[in-house]
């Protein structure tokens, strides 16, 4: 094994000599590790703090939309829908983190399965739900500060969000994931006198009214109802600054998932079943609008309330500053974008363009975009990531059955079947419901992606990246065993 | 690999020094310098003693208890110097009785002053138990007038402590170090809240007490006093876990200190607020009713209350949690050395969970039938800060009669010069509190009302 003095990236000796076989020389493999190495400090907490920190902002903004014509049942049932696909998301996703343990989370996956051209995509898109996100965030946090103070709300989301640009790149993984914990565990507690506000008036009459029951109002309230699981995909592209990846990233996972699923059933129960759908679903700020509804004469309950909410926004936005930073870097390090978006800071280690530049384009994009189709763009970005990787694993999964024994079984079979079936339907449903609105728009992006792809990207690729190598090493295991 | 040899050899010159006196390493050493810290700031709890004891004679004397506790805390700081240099020279798992019957060359002495220590500990970890027993029956608005149900909450906590200590020391050790955070974050947020929400009075009102004398002045220092003792002792858990700690020369005394500090600060910050929080006494209030609560209530409503509680009621479990596992391994230690009646049975060792299983049930029966009997926090509280003072009495004692041993075998947290006159305050100061305390208890009906 080779691994670097300070780091513990370790690349095998057969990773290196197959790579080396392919394109490289010995030296620019070794010049790489010495480059590029990430520093491994996060542990299962860490992870929990990436995954359920993004998620922060969802159960305060936009969910409620999802109520739209069909009512709470319809939006349990987008609950239900999101839940199970986020739920074999994960379940294959704890496999290959550990297999592929590599910044890239679902470009590398994808690289392994499906080849370069829809990794790259599965990279851009995975760049898009996060810096979508993070200009949805963005968006209702500026509406946020404007409705606790009008007057300086635009020049305190500008500076907040700047302070977390350069806490991120100043400070050490470890001060920025304290940091992050601070404000998740502040934003948790926040949701926490939400429940305990509303669990006495919770009425059934409320959440089980009859409604008329549409595919139509699934499809609708599903983006909206996304923003509860939204960006929780952080957590699979940690795996190269995990200290022990086989442990850590199954549990990061699942606690994770099961912290949102927690968090987004408790919130439809304590909202939707405090106030009539019809006011809430207009609301621009559901928690809060259920909270005065239902708490008027407690001026102390929604004073705190009201300011300390504005802490899921920031664990949010930390949380998908994250997310794009660290896509970018792998997309750049593995040639696909320029090469300075990968520089690292000598002792820091932090990908500092990889920051800014993404940055500053979620900055501008609430002022270009609306918000629906900021929220509908970074679902539809995240689903097909998810799509992509699905299948990638099952490539995968009969390529090379030695590493999936247990997900030989016909049961697990059946939900990634079906986990298709239901994703495949979510697109064919949103290009329906949305995006013909916004052709232009889409082909337009399509277009400049796929260029840079086959004009700048297919000559740059790194064979040296990380998860470029994987690739190789799988190509020649599979090269091996067909010539058996 | 170097940290790793320094960490083996600290270890190794650890158990040298316990064989030195007498001892075989018997425990595992896993301890570091802030779990020890956490298991001594757990026990002192200012969320439990300081919240369960607020409102003792409040409407007497005001809000003299910010200068009580002022002074209280400046002594006790003395007498954790005091204990913290005995601690480094015997860093021994039975605490004061083992260090007065090595300062004293007298068992019987020893064997006094663990017994009294024993009567404190089962005193310290009842109060806590059935201070949150009364917590938890407002919270949960169960009816809070009749004994029975408190009671009832008292043994669910008892019982819940018993098994966490029998099946779980993983956990315990856990629950110390989340005990630090959840104090911390519970002062932080309810000063924060309390301050922000609850300005009923002023500063100058609050702190200003020349004006407000009603009766004498011994009268207005001593009536907040127990609350003040009471919260502010038991540092000396921190000598319990000796035997378990890395380096505990060093550790142990330093741990007892910085516990009795921190707490200090907190719980000064506490008062003031709580003080500036304080309604109008003169309404009426439900006699009843915790003041400490009242007032949070009051300040923060209905919902923040609940929220803020969580936070309280996790701190009290936490310091329960750990004062019953010093009183478990006080009474194994002292079974140990055949000090108590039965002692074969108390020290057996369940080879299944690897903890003195009977141990736990004493200590589990001993804390539910004092409550049982007396159903009075002040006389439990009472009793508790009688037994631990004079156990520190006792050694304190041994200390000043014995102080050529301590010069001569110091250890790595040593007085100096300054050692002879620390031991003779902290003795008079401990001697203060005992006498203070039976006095009290001849007035217990009436308290202190004919000053």
């Amino acid at each position: 094994m080779h691994q670097d003095k300070e780091s513990s990236l370790v690349f095998s000796n057969d990773m290196i000599s197959d790579a080396q076989n392919i394109v490289i020389t010995n030296r620019v493999a070794e010049d790489f590790l010495q480059n590029q190495y990430l520093k491994k400090n996060l542990d299962i907490k860490s992870l929990w703090v990436l995954g359920v920190g993004t998620i922060m902002a969802g159960p305060f903004i936009g969910w409620n939309r999802g109520l739209g014509e069909a009512g709470p049942l319809v939006v349990l049932l987008a609950l239900i829908i999101l839940s199970l696909y986020y739920f074999v998301f994960f379940l294959i996703t704890s496999k290959l983190s550990v297999l592929f343990p590599y910044i890239g989370g679902p470009y590398a996956y994808v690289r392994q399965g499906l080849g370069a051209f829809w990794a790259y995509w599965a990279g851009v898109l995975t760049c898009f739900e996060f810096i979508g996100g993070t200009a949805v965030v963005l968006a209702v946090f500026r509406n946020y500060l404007t409705f606790i103070n009008s007057e300086y709300s635009t020049l305190l989301y500008v500076g907040i969000f700047t302070l977390l640009l350069i806490n991120l790149q100043f400070f050490s993984a470890r001060i920025m994931t304290f940091v992050h914990y601070c404000i998740t565990c502040c934003a948790l507690g926040v949701l926490i006198i939400f429940f305990l506000g509303t669990y006495e008036t919770v009425q059934s009459t409320n959440l089980f009214i009859a409604t008329s029951f549409s595919w139509q109002g699934i499809l609708y309230a599903l983006p909206f109802v996304s923003l509860f699981f939204l960006g929780l995909e952080n957590i699979t592209m940690t795996a190269e600054e995990v200290r022990y990846p086989e442990r850590s990233m199954p549990y990061g996972l699942y606690i994770g998932f099961l912290t949102a699923v927690v968090i987004s059933f408790s919130i439809w129960y304590f909202a939707v079943g405090s106030v009539n759908w019809q006011l809430l679903k207009t609301s621009e700020f559901p928690l809060l609008f259920t909270l005065a509804h239902v708490q008027s004469e407690d001026r102390v309950l929604l004073s705190i309330f009201t300011v300390m909410g504005s802490v899921g926004f920031i664990a949010a936005l930390q949380g998908f500053i994250n997310g794009y930073s660290r896509q970018v870097y792998a997309l750049s390090r593995g040639g696909y974008f320029p090469s300075f978006l990968s520089k690292l800071h000598p002792t820091r280690k932090s990908y500092y363009y990889a920051i800014i530049i993404p940055g500053a384009i979620s900055l501008a994009l609430p002022y270009l975009v609306s918000l629906d189709l900021l929220i509908v763009g970074a679902f539809y970005s995240a689903v097909c990531v998810h799509l992509l990787v699905i299948i990638s694993f099952i490539i995968i999964r009969n390529s090379e059955p030695e590493f999936f024994y247990s997900y030989k079984r016909i049961s697990y079979t059946c939900l990634l079947y079906l986990t298709v079936v239901i994703l495949m339907s979510i697109l064919f449903g949103l290009v329906d419901n949305y995006l013909f609105q916004n052709w232009k728009i889409i082909v337009f992006i399509l277009t400049i992606f796929s260029l840079n792809y086959f004009i700048w990207g297919v000559k740059n690729i790194r064979h040296e990246a990380p998860e470029e190598a994987a690739a190789a090493l799988k190509m020649r295991r599979n090269r091996i065993r067909f010539l058996k | 690999m170097e940290t790793k040899n320094q960490f083996e050899s600290q270890i190794e010159k650890d158990i040298y020094d316990l064989n030195r006196l007498g001892y075989a390493q018997e425990l595992y050493r896993t301890i570091g310098g802030f779990s020890n810290f956490a298991i001594t700031f757990s026990v002192i709890s200012i969320l439990s003693g300081l919240l369960f004891l607020y409102g003792d004679g409040q409407q007497l004397a005001g809000h003299w208890n910010v200068w009580t506790w002022g002074v209280v805390c400046f002594f006790q700081i003395i007498l954790a110097l005091a204990l913290g240099e005995i601690a480094s020279i015997y860093p021994l798992a039975g605490g004061v009785y083992k260090w007065t019957e090595l300062l004293s060359n007298n068992r019987s002495m020893g064997t006094v002053c663990g017994y009294f220590s024993i009567i404190g500990w089962i005193a310290c970890t009842a109060g806590i138990e059935f201070g949150m027993g009364i917590f938890l029956t407002y919270y949960l608005d169960l009816d809070y007038k009749n004994p029975w149900i408190i009671l009832g909450m008292t043994g669910i906590i008892i019982l819940l402590h018993s098994l966490i200590n029998i099946y779980g020391i993983r956990i315990v050790t856990w629950f110390n170090d989340f005990s630090v955070n959840v104090h911390i974050i519970g002062v932080v947020i309810l000063v924060s809240l309390l301050l922000i929400f609850g300005q009923k009075n002023t500063a100058s009102n609050t702190f200003l007490i020349i004006d407000k004398l009603n009766g004498s002045l011994v009268a207005q220092f001593a009536q907040p006093l127990l609350m003040s003792a009471w919260t502010l002792m038991a540092f000396d858990a921190a000598a319990s876990v000796s035997e378990e700690s890395i380096n505990p020369s060093k550790v142990v005394p330093w741990g007892m200190f910085y516990a009795v500090v921190v707490s200090a600060f907190l719980g000064v910050i506490l008062l003031i607020s709580l003080n500036l929080a304080l309604p109008d006494l003169n309404q009426p209030v439900d006699p009843e009713m915790p003041l400490s609560l009242y007032v949070i209530r009051h300040t923060t409503g209905p919902t923040i209350y609940k929220f803020i509680m969580g936070f309280i009621l996790m701190a009290q479990f936490a310091a329960g949690l750990s004062s019953q596992t010093v009183l478990i391994r006080i009474l194994y230690s002292f079974s140990r050395d055949d000090g108590l009646p039965l002692s074969k049975l108390w020290r057996r060792v369940s080879s299944r969970y690897d903890t003195p299983i009977y141990s736990v049930f004493l200590a589990g029966t001993l804390t539910f039938l004092l409550s049982l009997l007396t159903r009075n926090l002040y006389f439990i509280t009472s009793l508790s800060t009688m037994g631990m003072y004079l156990s520190y009495v006792i050694t304190l004692g041994a200390a000043i009669w014995g102080h050529q041993k301590i010069k001569e075998n110091f250890g790595a947290f040593y007085l100096g010069k300054f050692g002879t006159s620390i031991r003779l305050i902290s003795f008079t100061w401990a001697l203060f509190i005992v006498g203070f305390i039976i006095f009290l208890s001849f007035v217990k009906t009436e308290r202190l009302l004919w000053f």
